[in-house]
């Protein structure tokens, strides 16, 4: 996690309605401003900054709500365990090339997988499903996905993640990458799973998992990159 | 038993003569015979035409064998699977795909449940092949075990809207069956034997067991020609 983002994590738990919000969608689900601050005894106004807040700062999840008579956010918790971790080096951008090596080629490992046990629809279905992913996803998450090529399969993706990266076009870090490819990897395997069952789609992964170059796989280890993988995806984390 | 029972036709000649029209619906049938025999090509064949004369979506397990082969078997005998597969109508999925070295076994039959469940809710097959339970035994640890899972599994085939061809191997010239526990679960025995007659082997096929239908009890010669399987139900091995 960088240094700034960290910071900002941070100081939003350690507002005071910070965990109270928390514990309360934990316990409610998707919940908007409105319900959080008459349920907390808050000014709405303040409901809604910590949920902004907490959500820019990747703790929950967002999506939009159509309210009789306008939109409105809805939030949830991403996780009932809140884990934070920095890293005090001057900077991890260095390794975010390798870090979108390591997803892609597990990715993509496991399309191809998929393809070769016979089940040849699960390209375009993924194709259709980050498509509609990249459309309704936030932003951050909808520019990283908005460079993967499923037709071009992994060179491509790495090529264009790298570039984008490098060139700057592509402003991410860690997190982002993280949370973005949590998304792709929960709607792929959830494919492969509707398809092939989840047992199979298990396997699958857990073979794709060995596609990845070794340099990619050690900092899978040292960032805890794993973490994206739906849970009971991954039988055998200690290959990595 | 009844002459009313509903079918499956098999559409390899002869074969649904001797059985009086084919497998009844929703059976699970086993096919055995030692290698060369011609197992895998009665079970494509099975698969193949139902979608070709009927209309029937097929599911075909491969754990031993690669797809690739299985496909260009298949191409020989005119079977081409490119535009049924494309359609969605035939799938060919090579389980052995997810063979690792650490695996003691490919799959057992609790995770080809699993696998089917999502993929018959999906496809809707109406006629499966399982090729071959012997690479399903590896995961077991003895006979009893794998006999007590083969139960199981046929069980839940029979739940299923679909007819199954089994695949076991005979080892020649002992017992009918791989482990001598596969006739017993299912509903059909189908043997295929390789008889040598003065130097040179002669094919056989034998419906030793088929339940809810009068069948054919002999032994009949059959042929393997560029179309594939002609079992001669007009003739008898004696």
């Amino acid at each position: 996690m960088k240094r700034e983002r960290f910071k900002s994590t941070i100081d939003i738990l350690a507002g005071g309605h910070g965990l109270p919000i928390l514990k309360l969608l934990h316990v409610k689900g998707w919940s908007i401003a409105s319900d959080v601050a008459s349920e907390l005894e808050i000014h709405t106004t303040t409901a809604s900054k910590y949920l902004t807040k907490l959500h820019e700062v990747g703790i929950l999840d967002r999506r939009t709500r159509d309210c009789r008579t306008r939109k409105a956010h809805e939030y949830r918790l991403r996780s009932p365990r809140i884990s934070l971790d920095i890293d005090i080096r001057d900077s991890q951008d260095d390794d975010l090339v390798p870090v979108c090596e390591f997803y892609s080629s597990v990715l993509f490992g496991m399309i191809k997988k998929t393809e070769k046990i016979g089940w040849a629809i699960i390209k375009p279905a993924a194709e259709e499903s980050l498509s509609e992913l990249q459309d309704s996803a936030e932003k951050e998450i909808s520019d990283i996905v908005a460079y993967i090529d499923i037709k071009g399969g992994h060179a491509s993706t790495f090529r264009k993640l790298r570039e984008a990266i490098e060139s700057g076009e592509l402003q991410c870090d860690l997190i982002g990458l993280k949370r973005a490819f949590t998304a792709v990897f929960e709607r792929v395997l959830g494919l492969c799973s509707e398809g092939v069952g989840p047992t199979t789609a298990s396997r699958i992964f857990q073979l794709a998992l060995r596609a990845p170059p070794k340099e990619a796989s050690s900092l899978a280890a040292e960032y805890g990159l794993l973490d994206v993988f739906p849970e009971g995806a991954v039988y055998d984390r200690k290959r990595i | 038993m009844t002459g009313n029972e509903s079918r499956v036709k098999t559409g390899i000649a002869g074969l649904d003569v001797l059985s009086r029209g084919g497998f009844p619906t929703n059976s699970v049938n086993l096919v055995s015979g030692p290698a060369g025999s011609g197992k895998t090509l009665l079970a494509t064949q099975f698969f193949f035409n139902g979608a070709r004369d009927n209309g029937d979506a097929g599911l075909y397990l491969v754990l031993e064998e690669n797809r690739e082969n299985i496909i260009r078997a298949m191409r020989h005998f005119e079977m081409d699977l490119d535009g049924p597969e494309d359609e969605g109508r035939l799938f060919l999925i090579d389980l052995g795909e997810m063979r690792t070295e650490q695996d003691r076994g490919v799959v057992s039959f609790r995770e080809i449940m699993d696998f089917l469940e999502s993929f018959i809710a999906k496809t809707k097959p109406k006629r499966l092949v399982l090729d071959s339970l012997p690479v399903v035994s590896l995961y077991y640890r003895n006979v009893e075990e794998f006999r007590e899972e083969l139960f199981i599994f046929s069980r839940y085939l029979r739940q299923q809207d679909l007819t199954t061809i089994l695949i076991t191997e005979s080892l020649e010239d002992q017992c009918l069956t791989r482990f001598g526990v596969e006739q017993f679960v299912a509903d059909s025995f189908i043997v295929l034997g390789l008889e040598d007659v003065r130097g040179e082997l002669r094919r056989t096929l034998t419906v030793r067991k088929m339940r809810f239908t009068k069948h054919d009890t002999a032994k009949h010669p059959f042929l393997i020609t560029p179309r594939g399987i002609e079992v001669m139900s007009g003739e008898k091995v004696v």
